[in-house]
């Protein structure tokens, strides 16, 4: 099946493979994917452990490369660009939430925000404003001089979506998100993530809970590496 | 402040035992080479303290005129004398051994020339004044016996490669306060008429021929037969006079004809004369006890080349140096001033002259050095040696000529010993050489091995804290932060680290310093010194150009601003080379890294 250009998709995924090679053989993580996901989508991506989600994750996150096939995002093919231009695109345009929250443990809340700020070369003090603006919106105003070592779940989780976003992204990618939190705390986040499409910002959601899932405005359930099923929620 | 500089600060304070491992790794390394390092340039500053008298005098080759080498008699004519260390090594031309040949006449020209020298010297109290009389003289003999003339210096300036050429006079003074012996015999002399008898040998055949024909001359008859002659006078003249030849034994001849006619040897058999009459005046077995002698070195310097010479400006340590026309200024040595309680502005009276002290020297350990430095004219005219110098320091042109240049010097006076730095340096032996040999042998490797198992250390753990750090670098990579970034921010880190390790080196270094300081070892150094050291050869009466001396130092460990610099430098590097290493790890990693459950 061939996906046709549509102008006003995010991304774009046309017949997308990634083939990792080992010693006992060639191991398709994802083959042949095609996908279109809209601006402001909420979509959640669920399957079995090696299913291909991960693998998926990291080919339109632009942290690796198809082995065949097209990814798009806005239009741009990320085959095409090289690895400068593939770092530029994850700082201004996608925003990565993972599943140990992965922030930097010597650095406060508002350094681990500011910490995506870096690159852009905006002044300490606009790094400051924007990054305790995006931590006030996640309700950790009063947080922003803790290490992470001194927050909770939820809380780093938080920190690890105001650095996701601080740098106003189209797309938010969150692996897991809520794989480490306790029910209440997962709702919270979930609520969160579901609040940016608002603000057009597509978000697409690893899960492996159904009930994360459900709260997704689609669901695309992959298997060996395929799209088994893609359903509006 | 950046951002890169910001998080490196929060992980140095927040990872402290990596931190203060790694830079107590660099500290170590660069503490052990700012001790080698200081080490080593303690022994050179040893070394070049003991090496080189000839530097601190500010001279390439110093030009001596000393005792001729056999001037005890032992060399006969035509001798080869060697001369110099037997222990010698080196295969420089200076340091083997000097062969002098004496030729005929060399010997006796020194000996005559000695005698010359030394006539001007007083040894007879009776010229200080009458017996009872006390009195204080200063004795002054040049300090190896002979010395040149003045326009040795013009010579020697005028030749290729010589910069500049300085004089210089040592003198071996001896003080003497005492009373002038009363014990003066008179003794009349002469006025004998002294008579002498000789056997004399007979007349040869040629003289008896001789003593023949000069008869017949005369006109006796002289008959020889075989081994007999008969001598007759002459006949009568015509007028019955008897022949007018000569008298004696043969009555017709002449008075005084047969005398004329004897060889000049039996003429002059008798020789008869009168002495002249003279009466001579001499002080017998002088009464020592009465008499005290202290004796000093006396150094002549020229005072419009304060830079050069057997003691320079640089080595004044209070006051200052011998004013250029100055004949009245004299320097002290601080050692010789401190034992007789003199400093600047004290006066001091030789031979009925007062000098003012004007400064305090600090002369090299060997060499040259002299306790009381009058200017050169002031000394000749003390001494009663117009115009005579026994010692020229020549600066050469280029210092690699020096050998050339004593080469030539060498020709050019032949009777002068011409000694260099390079040859005095070469001649030492003792613990401080056999240490420096070790340390310029074996510091410099060692000093290698250090740095490189402390850079080895440092790159180690910067590339474990980057193998500890894979997920956080991952993530940096996947929110967007390129490689360069990346790289800026390790080796930001590890550049605070090594500071932090130069800091702790730099005081370790020090305080490793300060210790072998305190410590204090000894090392001993057999130094060659030259003849201008008026008191060495006081002290052993050496005439050989080369004497050896032993000089016992204590080693310090110097810490300049360089070697403080060093360690700074040695730790960044030290930090540059680690984060290096660890910043290509860390910018190789792949930003998928931060999606793995890394455990």
């Amino acid at each position: 099946m061939t996906v046709t250009a549509d102008a006003t998709a995010r991304y774009l995924l046309d017949n997308v493979s990634r083939i990792y090679k080992t010693g006992g053989g060639d191991v398709r993580a994802v083959d042949g994917i095609d996908l279109t996901i809209a601006p402001g989508e909420f979509i959640a991506i669920e399957g079995p452990s090696g299913s291909g989600k991960s693998t998926l994750l990291q080919l339109i996150g632009g942290l690796e490369q198809a082995s065949s096939g097209r990814v798009e995002l806005d239009g741009q093919e990320l085959g095409t660009l090289g690895d400068s231009e593939l770092t530029d695109l994850r700082n201004q345009a996608i925003g990565f939430v993972f599943q140990h929250f992965n922030l930097i443990p010597t650095l406060t809340a508002l350094d681990n925000v500011s910490a995506a700020l870096a690159p852009r070369g905006v002044s300490r003090e606009e790094r400051r404003t924007r990054s305790t603006a995006m931590l006030q919106r996640m309700g950790l105003g009063d947080r922003v001089d803790h290490l992470p070592s001194r927050l909770s779940g939820g809380e780093q989780q938080r920190v690890a979506i105001a650095r996701a976003l601080v740098n106003r992204p189209k797309v938010l990618l969150a692996d897991e998100p809520t794989g480490n939190l306790d029910s209440a705390t997962t709702d919270e986040v979930v609520e969160v993530l579901g609040s940016l499409t608002e603000d057009d910002v597509t978000v697409v959601l690893i899960t492996h809970a159904t009930e994360v899932a459900e709260r997704a405005h689609r669901r695309v359930s992959l298997r060996d590496g395929k799209v088994a099923s893609d359903s509006a929620n | 402040m950046g951002f890169v500089a910001s998080y490196a600060g929060s992980e140095l304070k927040r990872r402290k035992g990596r931190a203060l491992v790694t830079a107590l790794g660099l500290a170590s390394g660069v503490a052990l080479v700012l001790s080698i390092v200081g080490t080593s340039a303690g022994l050179a500053d040893a070394q070049d303290r003991a090496l080189t008298p000839l530097s601190s005098v500010g001279t390439d080759i110093l030009v001596t005129r000393g005792q001729a080498d056999d001037a005890t008699g032992t060399a006969t004519e035509g001798a080869v004398v060697e001369t110099g260390p037997s222990n010698s090594s080196s295969t420089d031309d200076n340091a083997a051994p000097r062969v002098r040949r004496f030729g005929p006449g060399g010997f006796g020209n020194d000996a005559d020339e000695f005698a010359e020298e030394t006539k001007a010297v007083t040894t007879d109290l009776s010229k200080l004044g009458n017996p009872g009389d006390k009195f204080t003289h200063d004795f002054f003999v040049a300090s190896a016996g002979l010395t040149f003339d003045e326009e040795v210096l013009t010579r020697l300036a005028k030749m290729n490669g010589v910069e500049d050429a300085i004089a210089g006079l040592t003198m071996v003074a001896t003080h003497q306060t005492g009373t002038v012996p009363a014990i003066v015999a008179e003794i009349q002399t002469g006025g004998e008429t002294v008579e002498q008898t000789q056997q004399i040998a007979p007349q040869t055949d040629a003289e008896r021929a001789a003593t023949q024909q000069c008869l017949q001359d005369k006109g006796a008859i002289v008959n020889s037969d075989g081994g007999n002659t008969e001598i007759q006078a002459p006949p009568p003249d015509a007028n019955g006079n008897p022949p007018r030849v000569g008298g004696g034994g043969f009555g017709q001849l002449r008075q005084g004809a047969f005398e004329e006619c004897l060889p000049e040897r039996f003429r002059q058999q008798i020789a008869r004369f009168t002495v002249p009459q003279r009466t001579l005046q001499q002080a017998l077995n002088p009464p020592q006890t009465d008499i005290t002698s202290t004796t000093y070195t006396a150094g002549g310097v020229d005072p419009t080349n304060p830079d050069s010479g057997l003691v320079t400006a640089s080595q004044v340590t209070k006051g200052r140096f011998i004013a250029a026309k100055a004949t009245d200024e004299i320097l002290v040595a601080v050692p010789y001033a401190s034992e007789h309680d003199l400093d600047v502005g004290s006066e001091l009276t030789v031979n009925e002259k007062t000098y003012k002290v004007v400064g305090l020297v600090q002369p090299a350990v060997q060499g040259s050095a002299a306790d009381i430095y009058w200017s050169l004219p002031a000394l000749q005219e003390l001494s009663s040696r117009p115009n005579r110098i026994n010692t020229v320091l020549v600066k050469t042109d280029n210092a690699a000529d020096v050998e050339k240049v004593a080469a030539a010097i060498r020709k050019e006076l032949p009777d002068a010993q011409v000694v260099t730095t390079e040859s005095l340096a070469a001649q030492v032996t003792g613990s401080l050489k056999d240490t420096k040999k070790l340390a310029d042998r074996f510091g410099g490797v060692l000093a290698v091995i250090v740095l490189g198992a402390a850079f080895a250390l440092a790159a180690l753990l910067t590339l474990g804290s980057v193998g500890k750090r894979v997920r956080e670098i991952g993530t940096l990579r996947a929110i967007g932060w390129p490689r360069r970034l990346v790289v800026r921010q390790i080796l930001v880190e590890t550049i605070g680290i090594s500071a932090i390790g130069a800091v702790a080196g730099i005081a370790l270094g020090l305080g490793a310093g300060a210790a072998i300081g305190q410590f204090s070892p000894t090392l001993s150094a057999n130094v060659p010194t030259v003849n201008t050291s008026a008191r060495l050869l006081a002290s052993v009466g050496a005439s050989d150009p080369i004497a050896a001396a032993t000089n016992t130092l204590h080693l310090t460990v110097p810490v300049d601003a360089a070697t403080i610099a060093l360690g700074v430098v040695l730790a960044l590097l030290g930090g540059v080379l680690a984060g290096s290493i660890g910043a290509w790890r860390a910018s190789r990693l792949q930003p998928a890294v931060a999606l793995r459950d890394l455990g």
